[in-house]
C-alpha cells in the first residue's frame, strides 16, 4: 500500500521522447561540432595535437574535421579553441553509416547514407512494432551499462515505443554492444550473434564499441566491435546517454524519419 | 616511518635512491628479507595488504608491496627484486595478497615459490609467449586456466557467463552446486581485461587522468583523484583548499549516485519491481544533478592535475541535491519496512569479520563486517584534513548491513558536501601544469564509493614508466566468493552481488 502511495505521489515522470522534445536535452552535451570558418590561419595542426583520441584530423588547406566516434566528450577542444569547436545538445547523434559520424559533412555524402538506411530499412521491416534487445558488454568502463539499464527505468520507459530487453539470444532481434571489443569477448560476442534468428541488427554503444575509443590500440582490444561483427548502427558518446541509445536503437529498427542532426 | 596522521603526502626521506612520496619505501635485497619485514609489520603495526604489484626496474622485474598501517595512518611501500622465476610466496603470510601474485605471473613471469594453482586473471588463455604483457612472459603457461574448484559427490559446475543478464558487465561465475545450495564458486574476469595498465606507460599525464578516469566509469573521481594526488605529490603541487573542496563535493556525489545505484540493484535482485523503479528515479535524478553541477552524468572530466576542469553550480547544488537524498533516504526507509524485502537480506552472503580482516576488504563491504576503516579518515587528504567523516560500521556482515552502512554513508555524503560548501569553493576552472621531476615514486589514495582507491607512479626520465591502478573492486572481488558459500542458494547470489556493488571494468582493467 505504502508503494502505491508512493508511486501515485511522484506522478508521471516519463520522457515523451521521440514524439516530443526532452526538457532534459538541452543540459546534456552530445557531441562536438567543428564551427564554420573558425580558427585562425595555420593553426589546425595545434588542434589536431589537443585530442587525446585523434578524433580532429586536419586536411592540407586547414580545413578541420572531427571523427564523433572517436570523440569521447573531454571537451579539451572546445576549451582550449572555442574558435573552432562547440559543444552541441544534440541527443540525436547515432548514424547507420560510420562515416556519417564525421562532421562537417559532405553533402554529397547524403544520398549514399539514404541508400544505406533505406537497404537496412527493407531488411527489418518485420520488426518495427516490437523488438527484443540483447545486450552484450564486450570491455566496457562499466559506466555504459548504467546507461543501457536506464532504458527501462520509468524516465526512458523504453517498453512503452515496445522495446523489451531479453536474456536469450533466441528472442533477440537486436544486438545492443557496449566496449571496444576484447580479445577475451570476442568468441562470445560472435556465438550470440549466431544464435539470434534472422533478420538481426547490431547497434555498437558508445564511442569505445564505434572505434576503440581511448582504450585502441591495446594489445587485449580491438579497434571497436565493427572488427568482431557487422555493426548496423553506430552510437558515439562516452557514455552515450540514455537518449543517444534509444535514438540508435530506434534508427536500427527503422521507426525514425529519415533526418540526422546537421552540424 | 610513514608520515603522521593529518600530514599531506610528503617526501619522507630521499638518500641515493629516488624520492618517494605518499608511501614511505622500504627496500629489501630480496624476497626472505622482505618476508621477513612483511611479518615484522604485520605484528607490530597490523600491517594491511592494500596492493601487491611488480615493476621492471633494470631488467629486473621488482615487487612493490603496499601495506597500509591505519592506525598510524599512513602507508609503507616494501620492495624487492626478484631474481629467477620464483619469490617466496606473500599470501603465505598474508594471504589476502594472492590475486596479486596470480596476475603478477601472467604478466611478469615471476611466481610465488609455494607451488599453489594461480587462477587466470588478465591474459587470455593460451596467449603466446610474445603476447605482449608488461613484463617477460612466464616460462610456461599457467597449470590451470580456470580457477581451483572442488566438484566431487552429488556436486556439479553450472557455468555462468561471460554474457549475463541485461546491463550487465562480462563475468564468468562457476557455480558449484548440488542442485540449490551455493557449495562453491569462482568468477573469472579476465574477458574484458582491457590491458590500461600498459597503455599507461609513457603517455604525458594530462592524457593517462583520461584513461584513469575512464577505467572505472562508475568511480571516474575516487580513482582519477588518487592519479591526481600521485602525480601532484611529486611534482611537488600544492592544490589550494577551495579547489580540494570542489573535487570533495565531486567525490561525495559520485559516492552518493552508487549507493542510489546499489539500492536499485538490491530492489531489482529481490525481484520488488516498484522499488527497483522508485530507486531508478532518484538514480536518474542524482545523475542529471551530476551532469548540471558539473557537466557530466558520471562526473568525467571534473578533475584536471593540480585543480579542476570544472567548477560547480553552487546555486544549482543546493536546489537539487535536498530532494534527490530525500528520495534517496525515505526509498531506503520504505524498502527497510517491506518485509519481504528484509527476509531476502538478513543472513544472506555473510562475511565474517574475520574473512574481511583476512582478505583485506575495503569500503562498505568492510564496514559492514565490522571493520573500522575509512581512508577519508585513517589517511585524510584534501578537504578531509579539515572535515572529520563519521564512519558508519555494523558486525553482522550479511547483506543488510552492508545496506544500512550504504544508507548511512549516504547522509554523511550530503552532510560533507553542505559543509565544504560552506566552506568555500573557487567559483572558476583552475589547473596547474605537473612537471614529472626526473625520477620518483608517489602513491595517492582516496576513497571511492567502493572503498579505498590506490594509484602507484614509478616515474624515470621524467616518463611515467610505471602506472599502478588498484581500484577497490581489486580487493573486494576477492571476498564475493566467501560471501557466496554462507549457506546461501542460486538466487541469492545476485542480491550478494548488488550488495558488494563492484565492477569488472575495475577488476579487468
Amino acid at each position: 500500500m505504502a508503494w502505491m502511495v508512493r508511486g501515485l505521489r511522484d506522478g508521471i515522470v516519463t520522457t515523451g521522447y521521440p514524439r516530443r522534445p526532452d526538457g532534459y536535452g538541452p543540459n546534456f552535451k552530445g557531441a562536438v561540432e567543428v564551427l564554420p570558418a573558425g580558427g585562425a590561419p595555420g593553426s589546425a595542426g595545434e588542434a589536431v595535437t589537443l585530442c587525446p583520441t585523434g578524433a580532429i584530423t586536419a586536411d592540407a588547406n586547414g580545413a578541420l574535421e572531427l571523427d564523433r566516434g572517436r570523440c569521447i566528450l573531454c571537451g579539451r577542444c572546445v576549451a582550449e579553441r572555442p574558435d573552432s569547436f562547440a559543444f552541441t545538445s544534440s541527443i540525436e547523434t547515432a548514424a547507420a553509416d560510420r562515416s556519417a559520424l564525421i562532421v562537417p559533412r559532405l553533402l554529397e555524402d547524403d544520398a549514399a547514407l539514404a541508400e544505406l538506411r533505406g537497404d537496412l530499412a527493407r531488411r527489418v521491416r518485420a520488426l518495427r512494432r516490437s523488438i527484443y534487445i540483447r545486450h552484450v558488454d564486450a570491455g566496457s568502463d562499466g559506466a555504459e551499462e548504467w546507461e543501457v539499464a536506464a532504458l527501462t527505468n520509468p524516465v526512458y520507459d523504453a517498453q512503452r515505443l515496445g522495446i523489451y530487453f531479453t536474456a536469450s539470444p533466441r528472442h533477440a532481434d537486436l544486438l545492443l554492444v557496449t566496449g571496444a571489443g576484447t580479445i577475451g569477448m570476442a568468441g562470445p560476442l560472435r556465438t550470440t550473434l549466431e544464435a539470434m534468428p534472422d533478420p538481426k541488427v547490431v547497434v555498437a554503444a558508445g564511442t569505445d564499441a564505434t572505434s576503440g575509443g581511448l582504450v585502441h590500440p591495446s594489445y587485449a582490444t580491438g579497434s571497436g566491435v565493427g572488427d568482431i561483427l557487422p555493426v548496423d548502427v553506430w552510437v558515439p558518446g562516452s557514455p552515450p546517454s540514455p537518449f543517444s541509445l534509444l535514438h540508435g536503437i530506434l534508427l536500427g529498427i527503422g521507426l525514425l524519419p529519415s533526418r540526422r542532426s546537421r552540424s | 616511518m610513514p608520515s603522521g596522521p593529518g600530514r599531506e603526502a610528503v617526501a619522507v626521506s630521499s638518500g641515493d635512491d629516488r624520492p618517494f612520496y605518499g608511501a614511505a619505501v622500504v627496500r629489501c635485497p630480496d624476497g626472505q628479507a622482505a618476508a621477513a619485514r612483511v611479518r615484522q609489520f604485520g605484528e607490530h603495526f597490523g600491517a594491511r595488504v592494500a596492493d601487491l604489484y611488480a615493476a621492471m626496474e633494470e631488467e629486473l622485474v621488482t615487487l612493490h608491496l603496499v601495506m597500509a598501517l591505519d592506525a598510524e595512518g599512513g602507508y609503507v611501500d616494501l620492495t624487492w627484486p626478484v631474481s629467477g622465476e620464483q619469490y617466496p610466496a606473500i599470501s603465505e603470510i598474508l594471504p589476502a595478497a594472492f590475486v596479486e601474485e596470480c596476475e603478477i605471473f601472467e604478466q611478469f613471469g615471476v611466481r610465488p615459490a609455494d607451488n599453489k594453482p594461480l587462477n587466470r586473471v588478465a591474459i587470455p588463455p593460451r596467449a603466446e609467449a610474445h603476447f605482449p604483457r608488461l613484463g617477460p612472459a612466464p616460462g610456461h603457461e599457467g597449470r590451470h586456466p580456470r580457477a581451483p574448484h572442488y566438484v566431487a559427490g552429488e556436486a556439479f559446475e553450472f557455468p555462468f557467463g561471460p554474457v549475463r543478464a541485461v546491463a550487465q558487465e562480462s563475468l564468468y561465475i562457476g557455480l558449484v552446486t548440488s542442485g540449490e545450495e551455493v557449495i562453491d564458486l569462482y568468477l573469472m574476469q579476465w574477458h574484458k581485461h582491457r590491458g590500461l595498465e600498459r597503455r599507461l606507460q609513457g603517455l604525458p599525464p594530462e592524457r593517462a587522468l583520461f584513461f584513469v578516469e575512464r577505467m572505472e566509469g562508475l568511480s571516474a573521481v575516487g580513482n582519477g583523484w588518487a592519479f591526481c594526488r600521485a602525480l601532484e605529490g611529486c611534482a611537488g603541487v600544492q592544490v589550494p583548499p577551495p579547489i580540494e573542496r570542489v573535487r570533495g563535493i565531486a567525490l561525495e556525489l559520485e559516492r552518493l549516485y552508487n549507493h542510489a545505484a546499489a539500492v536499485a540493484a538490491l530492489a531489482q535482485a529481490t525481484g520488488l519491481s516498484v522499488g527497483q523503479a522508485q530507486a531508478e528515479i532518484v538514480l536518474e535524478q542524482l545523475l542529471r544533478l551530476n551532469s548540471v553541477v558539473f557537466g557530466h552524468r558520471y562526473l568525467f572530466g571534473v578533475l584536471a592535475l593540480g585543480g579542476v576542469h570544472r567548477a560547480p553550480e553552487a546555486g544549482a547544488l543546493r536546489e537539487l541535491l535536498g530532494s534527490a537524498v530525500d528520495g534517496l533516504r525515505r526509498e531506503i526507509e520504505a524498502l527497510q519496512s517491506t518485509n519481504s524485502f528484509m527476509d531476502r537480506l538478513e543472513a544472506c552472503g555473510i562475511v565474517s569479520p574475520e574473512v574481511a580482516q583476512r582478505l583485506a576488504v575495503v569500503g562498505p563491504v568492510a564496514r559492514g563486517s565490522g571493520q573500522n576503516r575509512d581512508a577519508r579518515r585513517d589517511h585524510p587528504f584534501g578537504p578531509y584534513l579539515d572535515e572529520r567523516v563519521e564512519v558508519a560500521t555494523r558486525a553482522s556482515g550479511d547483506v543488510l548491513s552492508r545496506l544500512e552502512v550504504v544508507a548511512t554513508e549516504a547522509a554523511e555524503s550530503a552532510r560533507l558536501i553542505g559543509e565544504f560548501c560552506r566552506a568555500g569553493l573557487r567559483a572558476q576552472a583552475s589547473s596547474r601544469p605537473v612537471h614529472l621531476p626526473r625520477s620518483a615514486s608517489a602513491l595517492g589514495w582516496s576513497e571511492s564509493s567502493r572503498g579505498e582507491s590506490l594509484v602507484s607512479i614509478l616515474v624515470d626520465d621524467n616518463e611515467l614508466s610505471r602506472v599502478r591502478l588498484r581500484p577497490a573492486s581489486v580487493r573486494n572481488w576477492r571476498a564475493f566468493d566467501d560471501a557466496a558459500r554462507s549457506r546461501n542458494v542460486f538466487t541469492d547470489v545476485p542480491i550478494i552481488e548488488a550488495s558488494f556493488w563492484l565492477t569488472v571494468a575495475g577488476f579487468a582493467r
